[in-house]
């Protein structure tokens, strides 16, 4: 098997069936956020991998088209965040002040509880960026000096978390309205904690996904110019 | 397709370029992403045939995070070796922010005088609706 991946299409066909499989299985499931397309993609991706004794590099320059595609499919976010831009005027100032906060709270949390448990530089590096959609978590592990592969693992996690823990918290901090609670989900549950709030209602789904794009957007600036500043 | 394609590649190219070019520590993508933005609000118009090619590709993001993400078979002795670590932040952090979060914009949402044109009567009641359901 090893022998077909200088075939550059190889391991595109590959992603995009273990991509299909994903997508299959995460339907059958009713789209249980234990099961995103993109855990069981990643899954059988190494699974296959593994057994066929291939190694990570030879796959990944061998699908790095798809790679490729991330960068251009983070540019097209600009598009969701276009059509909110009405949303973020009327509701400026509560949303400003929770994004500065929540921003730096997130990767502050994340970043503590590893150093308190004696996580080294680079696995916290890989931490801090867990709150914020992959693409732009990916690009930001990369740019601070993570494991980009681990921050899209603990952001896909994260997510997981937020969503499953979104509703006790909510009932226990009497948190109802649907604006803080989509904007809350969006923040830090970013694309699965969206997903989430679309099911809640469709007023804190466009919160969540505006809230997602924003807190995206101020994490990957402030964070790297911080590390910058900091070193 | 072919408008959409040039379009977005020629933004995520300009971001990968001021990013070498300025030598700044943000991701080319996310600056490609800003300055798509700045376009799109410059030009301030639907175009729906943009969006709707571009929204093919936003339905299928998690696709393009499988070759990354798969590295993750790289580093199995990190994940064995601080696990307790990682789970104690992404658990205890994400539930701590999130809780966080969501008290902080209710309280900043309650405490806001409603702007009287802001708010359509329609989109008032609609909220209500969400509260009284999910509240």
């Amino acid at each position: 098997m090893a022998e077909l991946l200088p075939l550059s299409t190889f391991g595109i066909l590959l992603t995009l069936l273990a991509y299909v499989a994903g997508l299959w299985l995460y339907r059958r499931s009713n789209y249980s956020a234990f099961l995103q397309p993109v855990i069981t993609g990643v899954t059988l991706i190494m699974l296959v991998l593994w057994l066929a004794d291939i190694p990570y590099e030879t796959y990944f320059e061998s699908a790095s088209v798809i790679h490729t595609l991330l960068g251009t499919a983070t540019v097209a976010l600009a598009i969701p965040l276009y059509q909110h831009l009405q949303k973020i005027r009327e509701n400026w100032r509560p949303l400003l002040v929770t994004l500065l906060f929540s921003g730096i709270f997130a990767a502050a949390t994340a970043v503590l509880f590893a150093w308190l448990l004696g996580a080294d530089e680079k696995l916290l590096l890989s931490l801090a960026p867990k709150s914020i959609t992959t693409p732009f978590a990916i690009a930001v592990s990369e740019i601070i000096g993570g494991y980009p592969a681990l921050s899209a693992a603990f952001v896909i996690f994260t997510g997981m978390v937020a969503a499953v823990g979104a509703n006790p918290i909510f009932r226990l901090l009497k948190i109802t309205h649907p604006i803080a609670q989509g904007t809350s989900l969006g923040m830090i549950g970013h694309g699965i904690g969206t997903a989430r709030a679309f099911e809640i209602s469709p007023q804190c789904g466009a919160f969540s996904a505006l809230s997602m794009g924003l807190m995206g957007v101020y994490t990957s600036l402030y964070l790297p110019w911080l590390l910058h500043l900091l070193r | 397709m072919l408008r959409t394609l040039v379009t977005l590649f020629l933004f995520q190219f300009l971001g990968e370029l001021f990013q070498r070019g300025l030598d700044i520590p943000v991701p080319g993508a996310v600056l490609g992403m800003l300055l798509f933005l700045g376009y799109l609000m410059l030009r301030n118009k639907a175009d729906t045939e943009l969006f709707e090619n571009a929204g093919l590709l936003l339905k299928h993001l998690p696709l393009f995070f499988i070759p990354a993400g798969a590295g993750l078979m790289l580093y199995p002795e990190i994940l064995l070796e601080h696990g307790l670590a990682i789970l104690a932040s992404l658990v205890l952090g994400t539930l701590i922010a999130l809780a966080a979060s969501a008290k902080l914009i209710q309280l900043l949402l309650n405490r806001r005088v409603e702007p009287a044109t802001a708010s359509s009567p329609q989109s008032l009641s609609e909220s209500g609706k969400d509260e009284e359901s999910h509240g």
